[in-house]
Formats: C-alpha cells, structure tokens, sequence
C-alpha cells in the first residue's frame, strides 16, 4: 500500500519540462559579477489571465547591477507539467553578467 | 455565461530580454509599446456552427479551414491572422517614445489572449530611454532628447 501511494506520489509530482523560447545577448570579453532573475507561475487548468509576472524582470536584473550594463543575458521560458497536464508552472529565468565600467574598457581593449 | 466569455485565457509564447545599460550618468525613462492584431480560429467558428445545428454551414467553414491549413505550415504562435504587417511599426513606434534613439533593456513579449473564436495576438515590448544625466550639483534631472546618438535609417546607413 505505502509502495503504491510512492508510485502515485511519485507521478503526480513528477513534471515533463519544455523550453519555448531561449535567447542570448552577445557574451562580453571581461565577464563581470553573475546576475540571475527567475519569474514563475502556477497555473491550474490554462486559468491564466495575464503574463504580468514577467515585466518586473529587467529591474530585477537592473537593480543588481547599479552603476553597469548587463551584458550576455541568456533568457529561458520554460513550461513545466505536471499529471494529466491539469497543473502547470510557467518559468522564464533570465542569467547575465553585470560589466562595470572598467570592465568595458577592458573588454574594448582586447583583441 | 459572461463569466465564461469574457474573460480572456492569456498564453505566454516568447519571453527575450536584451542588454541593460544602468550606468549612473544615464538616466533611465522606461516605456512600454503594445501592438496586435485579432486571430481567428476556423475551427472554433465550425464547431459553433454544429452546436446551433447548422451543418451545412459548419461543414462549409470545416472546408475552408481545412483548405486555408494547407496554406500554413511549419512553427507559429498562436492563431492565425490575416495581416502580418502589425508588428511592422514597431522601430518606428519605439522612435517616437525616445526620439533621440537611445534605447536600453528592451523586453519583448509575444502573448495570445484567447477569447472564444477569435484571439488578440500581442506583441508587447518594454524598455528604457536613455537621457545623459545632468551633473549632479543641477540634481536629478535629465537633458531633453536629441544629445544623444540618432538611431540611423536605413535610408541614412
């Protein structure tokens, strides 16, 4: 009985994963300090009534990285689904590093 | 019955962010540009015909879905539309929210909002206008557009 209630556990929390979109910006020479941004959404039965969640995601970024640019941005949108597809999470993550100003300096002058 | 009509189920398709220049002499204006153009769903629209019992019709649009899919193969999201020039002014819309051209920490988002047989197809960016910050002893404010690089047409390059 506990072995079936595992296996049942065990597919219910299990989730297939699926990439929609990736993107990458150009990856600089001087890689400064890595930054990280992750938004995510529950969503049960497809009930979503907006995508909101993802506009606080370049102050996200911007903020860890005051007085820089953020350079070689990898953006990732992924579903994850769970049973029967009746759950699923909606993830985008958002990586890149954070070059300061003599960082790009440098980053100029090499060849 | 409104409940289940007018709200419209949003799906997220692409999600990109671009470079975020935060330097501290340059201030940042953010903006957001929204366009879209309405989807139709053949297939919805054939099986609203059945359920009002009008088959000859349903079977008429059924056709016609059947036929104008032979026409649109390969990855797409969302519905179909029949005009793709929707998106076609974006450069030009983002020129207007920053006239000098300077654009920073562009988002796009390209979502569908699905309502019953029709969709609104949306592409939505947001981003920043860069304005060269005065120095600090004026304070926090920032020069009016044009100081900055243009964004060079085509026409110019």
């Amino acid at each position: 009985m506990i072995r079936l209630l595992g296996v049942a556990l065990l597919v219910l929390l299990t989730g297939c994963a699926s990439i929609n979109s990736v993107s990458l910006t150009s990856i600089p020479a001087v890689k400064g300090k890595e930054i990280h941004s992750e938004r995510s959404k529950f969503i049960f039965l497809a009930f979503n009534f907006d995508n909101d969640y993802v506009n606080e995601m370049t102050d996200e970024l911007k903020t860890q990285c005051p007085n820089g640019q953020v350079k070689g941005i990898l953006t990732k949108d992924e579903t994850i689904m769970y049973f029967l597809f009746v759950f699923y999470t909606r993830k985008v993550t958002a990586t890149g590093y954070c070059q300061t100003q003599n960082m790009a300096q440098l980053s100029e002058n090499m060849p | 019955m409104f409940f289940f009509l007018l709200p419209a189920c949003a799906h997220l398709h692409k999600t990109q962010i671009g470079e975020i220049d935060n330097r501290k002499d340059i201030a940042l204006v953010p903006f957001e540009i929204k366009v879209s153009e309405t989807g139709v769903d053949l297939h919805e629209i054939a099986a609203a015909g059945r359920l009002f019992k009008s088959n000859t019709a349903a079977n008429g649009v059924g056709k016609l879905a059947a036929v104008v899919s032979l026409f649109q193969m390969g990855p797409a999201t969302g519905m179909p539309v029949y005009t793709e020039n929707y998106t076609k002014d974006l450069f030009s819309a983002i020129h207007l929210q920053c006239p000098n051209g300077a654009v920073t920490g562009l988002m796009t988002v390209r979502e569908t909002r699905k309502y019953p047989v029709i969709s609104g197809e949306i592409v939505k960016i947001r981003g920043y206008c860069m304005r060269t910050r005065k120095p600090a002893s004026v304070g926090d404010e920032v020069e009016e557009p044009g100081n900055m690089n243009p964004i060079q047409t085509e026409e110019e390059i």
